[in-house]
């Protein structure tokens, strides 16, 4: 999966590996959805991101008849559609209220955080093709099979609306939030440690590549967030 | 920073924006201004961001930002549909800073 600019631009492979693993992972069973399943949100999400003209987040994308990704949208329950399109768009405009409405209307809650999960590795890996300038690579096929329902012991946190796992609250917001899914965090963390820093490194502000220094990454990181409008 | 995941340890220094001594001095791109062309909507200031970052810092320079770029492309969606919250501490800690750059007014504020 190297990718090449005509100026001869080569990825690094640790961030190779890690993006085709990331790849990998959100086409294969999870605990609560099919491979088929999360192939189709990971499709989903991308048409979003593809999407020139975005739905607005207050539309549905299922009843706006634009969705570009018939075929995943008909695999996966309307609620789901519309909330991979939200979350892929729009995420800075969610709030707790909409979380609810998602449980309300039959999203089970552990379900939930592994469908952010595939969401936020598709935005990651097409997020560096899109900002290189390079095409993305193909999502591979599904793989085959039920998901394994196996979940973590999980409760209510102060520190996030969805539930993570026990104990809450001893780690971060943003690092407890997929915890009820552990294989969509470690996805994250394996993609985190190629892209930016490795979790263990997070304390050294001295810490780089060789190229962007700690604080360059730093400037980079708040100059997203601004445009993403996220207040975390 | 994972987002506000490092916060504590960033508090313990006095001065956040040091350098390390291997970059002190060097020349430095304008990432903000790098950031904010890759992922506009103009094709054509993107792509002469990526022509600018490479011709005067290499093709690794684009590689690393963009891939800086991706984390938190991954990260602020993370956040904003788990829920993430501030501590109460973190709160207080970063009130000021809020209060001047207008974070508050965002969407996505949760405090």
């Amino acid at each position: 999966m190297i990718a090449r600019m005509p100026t001869d631009l080569t990825i690094r492979p640790d961030l190779v590996a890690a993006q085709a693993e990331a790849w990998r992972h959100v086409t294969s069973p999870g605990g609560s959805w099919t491979g088929f399943e999360r192939a189709a949100m990971a499709e989903l999400a991308l048409a979003a991101l593809d999407d020139a003209d975005p739905i607005a987040p207050w539309e549905s994308a299922t009843t706006s008849g634009r969705t570009t990704a018939a075929a995943a949208a008909a695999a996966l329950p309307p609620a789901v559609v519309d909330a991979v399109y939200r979350i892929a768009r729009h995420a800075a405009t969610l709030s707790e209220g909409w979380y609810q409405k998602q449980l309300e209307l039959g999203i089970d809650a552990i379900a939930y955080v592994e469908m952010v999960g595939v969401v936020v590795v598709i935005a990651a890996v097409d997020g560096f093709f899109r900002a290189a300038g390079l095409d993305r690579p193909p999502l591979p096929a599904p793989t085959p099979g039920e998901p394994h329902g196996r979940h973590p012991q999980v409760e209510s946190a102060t520190l996030n609306w969805v539930p993570v796992a026990a104990p809450a609250d001893q780690k971060a917001a943003v690092v407890q939030g997929l915890s009820a899914a552990p294989a969509e965090w470690a996805t994250v963390a394996l993609l985190s440690g190629a892209q930016y820093i490795p979790v263990d490194e997070m304390g050294e502000l001295a810490w780089n590549r060789g190229t962007l220094s700690r604080p360059e990454m730093e400037r980079v990181a708040a100059r997203l967030s601004l445009a993403r409008e996220c207040f975390y | 920073m994972m987002l506000r995941a490092s916060t504590a340890s960033q508090l313990q220094h006095p001065d956040p924006d040091s350098t390390s001594d291997d970059v002190v001095g060097r020349r430095s791109p304008n990432l903000e201004d790098f950031v904010g062309a890759v992922v506009g909507t103009d094709a054509a200031a993107a792509e002469a961001a990526r022509a600018d970052l490479v011709d005067q810092f290499g093709t690794e320079w684009l590689v690393d930002a963009s891939a800086v770029i991706a984390n938190f492309e991954m990260m602020t969606r993370l956040a904003d549909a788990t829920g993430a919250c501030l501590r109460p501490e973190q709160l207080v800690a970063s009130a000021s800073m809020r209060d001047e750059l207008g974070l508050d007014a965002f969407p996505s504020a949760r405090t």
